[in-house]
């Protein structure tokens, strides 16, 4: 119970009660009537009195009667309000999980997860303190709204229009992110900490109360931390017991670099329900189902408790705290949802199709998640490169090493000047590859380099003083570029060091600066090797190969890349198109066409926000046909998979306040009953005060 | 007449000018039929119309007895001398006259009610004057207040219609009430025996007892008529009164707060009813009678049929 004008009701009763009480006691003003004696009404008032329990109460019954009256008018001028358990602050923030589980459709009623959480943080605002009537603006309350998935966003800032709050939550839109609530919460509270500028580092006034609407399965909760008088409270959304799901866990697609037309499509199917289920499994290639096969998946077994000991007890000994809430939440919280492992079974499709396919897994599954019954993969075609070598006499040895690549349809040898007419007339990107080596150039045209013992013609690139002898010391294993290449073994002859700007990648470093590095300038990208194979070890080395079969398949396709990314959604697609594309946009999996500008000449991005497939669309003056390439955002995520919905959650070790549906945010006003009572009550006292039922 | 005018101290109302006023002439045709009715033969001074247990001179004869000496001589049954030799003297019921007081009440609270006590009053003792004069009862009005006010004694006859009427007519309602002076005033006045009819509403606040007790005794059959407006009897009727009221004594001045309820409408008519039978009793211990009259009683009836039933007039 609240009271949204407490402080009027109260003056308006001190103004009005003692007078009326005066009016009884005090101030009675009585008609003057003669009568031949007084003898007998002295004595019969007298007999009244002298029953003096009875005939008070009953003296009493319209002066109570009034009292109730004005009493229930002025309950009714202090608004009084009915709102459950929570206790409403000046400010609220509402955080909206809007993460993949929280698509789940175990809520009652039509819907999903997110809206029923957008159902009941409606409510709650329409709940909200308005001041009342006669109310100052201090007594309003100020809500915000923050939606989250794996990133956070400010939907609405701190207003107390219902209007606007109502519609900053309907624009919450479902995500197929994960669920990460730090970037939230730090978020909320830059908003809400009200700083005094007179006394930097003190808060001033209350903090503002975190409504955390989601279904509890937040990965990062063990990481926050609770402050003091920051009441948190946690609305479960969804249910806890009684929801399946099985979703696609991994989608994998390999193709052998010696049979390019043979493709393997490797699937992983997670159970995170209690029982085994068999589930068809349909693969199909652009809109054609190819095939089906049935998977039987074992049930979700609890994780085995031994290993969580064990894996505590290793931290421990290497000087490491175990994880906050492996304990606080298996140990101390009853309602900790049991740690589950979801059960999982794979099957492996083969596929033979020379052409660029766009693959769909679906699962037949009628469970409460729909969102990781689907995965997509986009599988290039094995583009045949056409390479151009600019090289002096001596570089056979590159085209030699080369020979044995593929993917590889040709290698055109250019001289210096061809290059230079091509860089004039801007058709460098007919070849997919072009290799400098050694050969000095004044400018580079768009496309893709791999150059050799030369400074790239590129802001920020310049020849060291003098020479040196470079070793290697240490590479980016996980670059393309450098898969199984080993550069201990490297030696060359001394050669001008390369000195790279900062923001370009180095993906080999050497003893005397860098070795091998990536850059990226508008629209040029470029693999610069500081040294010449001929004038290294290379050429007896196995590793020149490996080098020039990682270059060809990393800058040859490197337009096509993306695909091979495993994209989740919330991630940034980003897309290399050609410099001249234009009229671009992306067709989202729902069907929405957004337009798109390009970064720079050749990069183009475009955040994701839900599984499925992504389709770029551009135009290009070579071709009047509309040029498109997919990409795939895919959600394997097992920790949202795992739906249940949490009944409490803890910020560390700190239990979070958590309301259940039913209760708390329904805001019941109250003054309507009170002045409905007060007529009613009015009523009867007409009616007593004409039958003079009191004294 | 309406509820303030009630209300008013002195009032204004309209009271009987002429004789006319207060018993017209087909209710006097019928009083002559009527007579004042006495429980006893009652010895008077002048010889009326009334039969006494003194024996005396009248045509009735009533007894004889043995002559004694000193008798006189024109008594003496001569014919039962002739026959028996013997002198026996014949004795005759004396026909006495009746001492009729009529003691009307004209303080003012009298002048209360609808219609007004004192009117009734009025009305009632010229009704009751009239039947004393035309049956030679001798007839005595006293009027009192504080003390007995003024007194009109001896009337004898018709002829003195015109004197009782007018002096009626005079009476005015002021001032207070002391009964017990008043009564003591009268007891200690009358004359005879007779026929005593007391006009009051009986509310004093010091007592009837005192006074009562002066009129016990003295030969006079008493009739307390407590006369009482309908005002008084039910205070909660037409002209009810209601609300917060401040009750002020028409005669003293003082006051009574009451906020006027079911509840204490019916408290005072207990205590009115516990009242009045209060003073039935009182009188009837004192071999007196009582009763109530309201003023709204036609004259009529009351006359001819009330007041023959409870024994006053025949």
């Amino acid at each position: 119970m609240m009271w949204a004008t407490p402080w009027l009701a109260a003056v308006v009763a001190a103004c009005l009660i003692p007078p009326l009480i005066l009016l009884y006691f005090l101030k009675l003003r009585r008609r003057e009537h003669y009568i031949p004696s007084t003898l007998l009404w002295r004595q019969s008032v007298q007999d009244l009195q002298a029953n003096a329990l009875f005939q008070r109460l009953r003296m009493s019954w319209l002066l109570l009667l009034q009292l109730l009256v004005l009493i229930l008018i002025l309950l009714a001028i202090a608004q009084p309000e009915y709102v459950g358990d929570i206790q409403r602050g000046a400010k609220t923030v509402i955080l909206i999980d809007r993460s993949a589980s929280m698509s789940a459709t175990d809520v009652d009623g039509e819907g999903n997860r997110l809206d029923e959480a957008k159902r009941q943080a409606v409510e709650y605002v329409n709940g909200m303190k308005t001041g009342g009537i006669l109310g100052s603006a201090a007594d309003t309350e100020e809500i915000m709204v923050i939606g989250f998935s794996d990133e956070a966003q400010v939907y609405s800032g701190f207003t107390s229009s219902k209007a606007q709050l109502t519609e900053a939550i309907n624009r919450i839109t479902p995500s197929h992110g994960g669920t990460a609530i730090g970037e939230a919460i730090e978020l909320a509270r830059a908003y809400t900490i009200n700083t005094n500028p007179e006394g930097p580092g003190r808060d001033v006034g209350p903090p503002a109360t975190l409504l955390v609407f989601s279904d509890g399965r937040i990965h990062d909760l063990a990481d926050q931390v609770a402050r003091k008088n920051e009441p948190v409270v946690y609305r479960p959304i969804g249910k806890s017991e009684g929801t399946w799901n099985v979703g696609i866990a991994a989608l994998g697609a390999r193709r052998s670099l010696e049979d390019a037309e043979n493709l393997e499509i490797y699937v992983r199917v997670a159970n995170y329900s209690q029982q085994a289920r068999t589930i068809d499994v349909d693969l199909s290639v652009g809109d054609l189902l190819v095939k089906t096969r049935t998977l039987e998946v074992e049930a979700a077994s609890e994780a085995d408790p031994r290993v969580v000991a064990e894996s505590n007890a290793t931290m421990v000994e290497n000087g490491a705290s175990p994880p906050p809430d492996s304990e606080a939440a298996s140990a101390t919280d009853p309602e900790a949802p049991p740690q589950l492992k979801p059960g999982s079974n794979s099957v492996t499709f083969s596929l033979s199709d020379p052409r660029g396919l766009t693959v769909g897994i679906r699962l037949h599954a009628d469970d409460d998640l729909a969102v990781d019954n689907v995965a997509y993969t986009v599988i290039p075609p094995a583009k045949q490169l056409t390479v151009g070598l600019v090289a002096p006499a001596d570089g056979w040895i590159i085209e030699s090493a080369m020979s044995g690549i593929p993917f590889l349809q040709r290698i055109e040898n250019l001289s210096p000047e061809h290059f230079a007419n091509l860089v004039s007339t801007g058709e460098t990107e007919k070849y997919d590859l072009i290799i400098l080596d050694g050969v000095d150039v004044e400018k580079l045209g768009p496309g893709r380099y791999l150059t050799f013992g030369i400074v790239p013609p590129l802001p920020g690139f310049s020849k060291g003083e003098s020479k040196t002898n470079n070793t290697a010391l240490s590479w980016k294993e996980d670059h393309p570029i450098n898969l199984n290449m080993n550069y201990h073994s490297l030696f060359m002859s001394p050669t001008w060091p390369l000195e790279a700007p900062r923001e370009v990648s180095v993906l080999v470093e050497g003893s005397d600066g860098p070795i091998v590095v990536e850059a990226f300038q508008r629209g040029v990208s470029v693999i610069a090797v500081q040294f010449r194979p001929v004038a290294s070890n290379w050429p007896f080395d196995v590793n020149l190969v490996k080098f020039m079969q990682n270059a060809l398949d990393y800058l040859g396709r490197l337009g096509d890349a993306l695909t091979d990314e495993a994209l989740h959604p919330g991630q940034a697609i980003v897309a290399r198109l050609p410099s001249t594309a234009g009229d671009i946009s992306i067709l989202r999996p729902d069907g929405v066409s957004v337009p798109l500008t390009p970064i720079d000449p050749s990069m183009t991005s475009y955040t994701s926000d839900v599984a499925g497939l992504y389709v770029f669309k551009y135009h290009t003056p070579s071709t009047t046909d509309e040029q498109t390439r997919a990409v795939a955002v895919n959600f394997f995520d097992e920790a949202e998979g795992d739906i249940a919905t949490a009944k409490s959650v803890r910020f560390g070790r700190d239990a979070v306040d958590t309301v259940d549906a039913e209760s708390g945010v329904r805001k019941r006003n109250l003054w309507p009953w009170a002045l409905l009572a007060a007529l009613a009550f009015l009523c009867v006292e007409w009616v007593v005060y004409n039958r003079k039922a009191y004294v | 007449m309406t509820q303030a005018s009630t209300a008013m101290p002195q009032s204004r109302r309209k009271r009987p000018q002429r004789i006319d006023d207060l018993i017209d002439s087909r209710l006097m045709s019928r009083l002559d039929q009527l007579d004042v009715v006495s429980r006893k033969i009652f010895a008077g001074k002048l010889q009326g119309e009334r039969r006494s247990k003194k024996r005396g001179q009248s045509v009735e004869f009533a007894d004889y007895r043995n002559y004694v000496p000193g008798d006189d001589l024109r008594y003496i049954d001569w014919n039962v001398y002739a026959r028996l030799d013997q002198l026996f003297l014949k004795m005759f019921l004396e026909e006495e006259d009746l001492s009729f007081f009529i003691v009307i009440d004209s303080s003012m609270s009298m002048d209360y009610g609808e219609p007004d006590k004192l009117t009734f009053c009025q009305k009632l003792a010229m009704a009751l004057g009239y039947i004393g004069l035309v049956n030679y009862n001798r007839v005595t009005l006293v009027s009192f207040g504080e003390g007995v006010k003024h007194r009109l004694t001896n009337l004898r006859g018709r002829r003195k219609t015109q004197q009782m009427g007018q002096w009626i007519l005079d009476l005015q309602s002021d001032g207070t009430t002391n009964f017990e002076a008043a009564m003591k005033t009268v007891a200690l006045s009358r004359q005879g025996r007779g026929v005593m009819v007391i006009l009051s509403d009986f509310l004093y606040k010091t007592g009837y007892e005192k006074g009562l007790r002066y009129l016990v005794g003295g030969g006079f059959d008493t009739f307390v008529m407590q006369t009482l407006s309908p005002q008084e009897i039910d205070p909660g009727g037409s002209n009810a009164l209601s609300g917060d009221l401040k009750l002020r004594d028409m005669e003293d001045g003082n006051t009574a707060e009451v906020s006027v309820s079911a509840a204490l409408l019916k408290r005072y008519k207990e205590n009115l009813n516990a009242y009045c039978g209060q003073l039935r009793d009182h009188c009837i211990r004192r071999s007196m009678v009582h009763m109530v009259l309201r003023t709204d009683m036609s004259m009529d009836t009351l006359v001819m049929d009330y007041l023959r039933k409870r024994g006053l007039l025949k």
